[in-house]
């Protein structure tokens, strides 16, 4: 299924359950569309030196960050149902004075769900969503910082300078 | 290496810096403001479900008060889970950082229309530019944070964007 057909299907979705982790696989995006460079022919050999250096850089992450945001989604989304699956329960193991299937099962979700949380602490997938995704904004901001030749990105050490600051930002680490 | 004209420049980055940017917020805080609208018709009915249930469940009409009390309690967690839903997301507070980052870039766009060779007036906007998206990034975040504090205990989660980042 190509992106377009993936998108139209999701915008003809409810906005309510748009985000929802099922319906919103992650997907590549571009900073800037590909007819930008026929656009502005004068920024042709910086839009194509990016595209060598910081594009692939920013996808990387930018994929990270929305394979992260899932993974949180969906971890939050299972607890939460996880304690409205054990009030149910509870309720009908009130209506069935004689089973005793309703109490062993609330007692199996609650363990279940205990371990879960235990585990989603030490999975820190939003940490790595935050960490991610404040990566791609950073490296979509140094781009167009580039093009437009701020102070930092003037003079013929400009592309260097850009290579520096790009595997700074890729290898820095949330403290 | 061919050196581009300010005018040039300035029309790239209102392209496909803010007007993009722009185009982004518009999409997503109309969607957020529709999801938004939703949760609260969905979680209303939901409760009223539930209340009715209750009702029903008093009277005893067609089952017995225990089975009442199952669908009463069913509809409430239904609810409860819409909402944390709505509250994992964001839906109103995204909604509003989205607006509000829209209208802070709105005036940048003047001085690259009215003085598009400008070189000195191009950068001043995209410093201020770079700022309002940085500040935008880290409220985000921060809201992200606080939402899932809300579901799992606060020691599983890491510093906000601009925490972890020093510049921008």
């Amino acid at each position: 299924m190509t992106r377009q057909v993936r998108a139209r299907r999701r915008r003809r979705l409810p906005a309510l359950l748009r985000r929802l982790p099922l319906l919103s696989p992650p997907t590549t995006t571009s900073i800037v569309p590909t007819e930008a460079k026929t656009r502005f022919g004068d920024l042709r050999e910086d839009l194509e030196f990016l595209d060598e250096w910081l594009v692939p850089r920013f996808t990387e992450c930018d994929l990270k960050a929305q394979r992260e945001q899932n993974r949180h989604r969906r971890q939050q989304l299972l607890l939460v149902a996880a304690g409205s699956l054990g009030a149910v329960l509870g309720a009908v193991q009130a209506a069935l004075d004689d089973a005793k299937w309703p109490g062993l099962l609330l007692s199996l979700v609650a363990v279940l769900s205990a371990v879960f949380a235990q585990q989603v602490q030490h999975g820190q997938a939003l940490p790595r969503y935050l960490d991610e995704r404040a990566k791609a904004e950073r490296l979509r901001s140094v781009y167009f910082q580039y093009v437009v030749r701020v102070d930092r990105y003037q003079g013929p050490n400009r592309r260097q300078r850009l290579r520096e600051d790009v595997a700074a930002l890729v290898s820095e680490k949330a403290s | 290496m061919t050196d581009p004209k300010g005018a040039e420049l300035g029309r790239f980055y209102g392209a496909y810096r803010i007007a993009d940017q722009q185009r982004f917020y518009e999409a997503r805080r109309s969607e957020y403001e529709r999801a938004d609208g939703q949760l609260a018709t969905v979680t209303t009915l939901l409760l009223l479900l539930a209340a009715a249930a209750g009702v029903l469940g008093a009277a005893e009409v067609w089952m017995g008060r225990a089975w009442w009390g199952v669908i009463a309690a069913a509809c409430s967690a239904l609810a409860a889970t819409a909402t944390s839903w709505g509250t994992l997301i964001g839906f109103e507070e995204n909604a509003r950082l989205y607006k509000a980052a829209d209208l802070a870039l709105d005036p940048l766009r003047g001085p690259l229309e009215d003085r598009p060779d400008d070189r000195k007036s191009l950068l001043k906007v995209v410093v201020r530019a770079e700022e309002i998206l940085q500040s935008e990034t880290s409220q985000w975040g921060q809201h992200l944070q606080r939402s899932a504090t809300m579901i799992v205990p606060p020691e599983a989660h890491a510093p906000a964007p601009q925490e972890a980042d020093a510049d921008g």
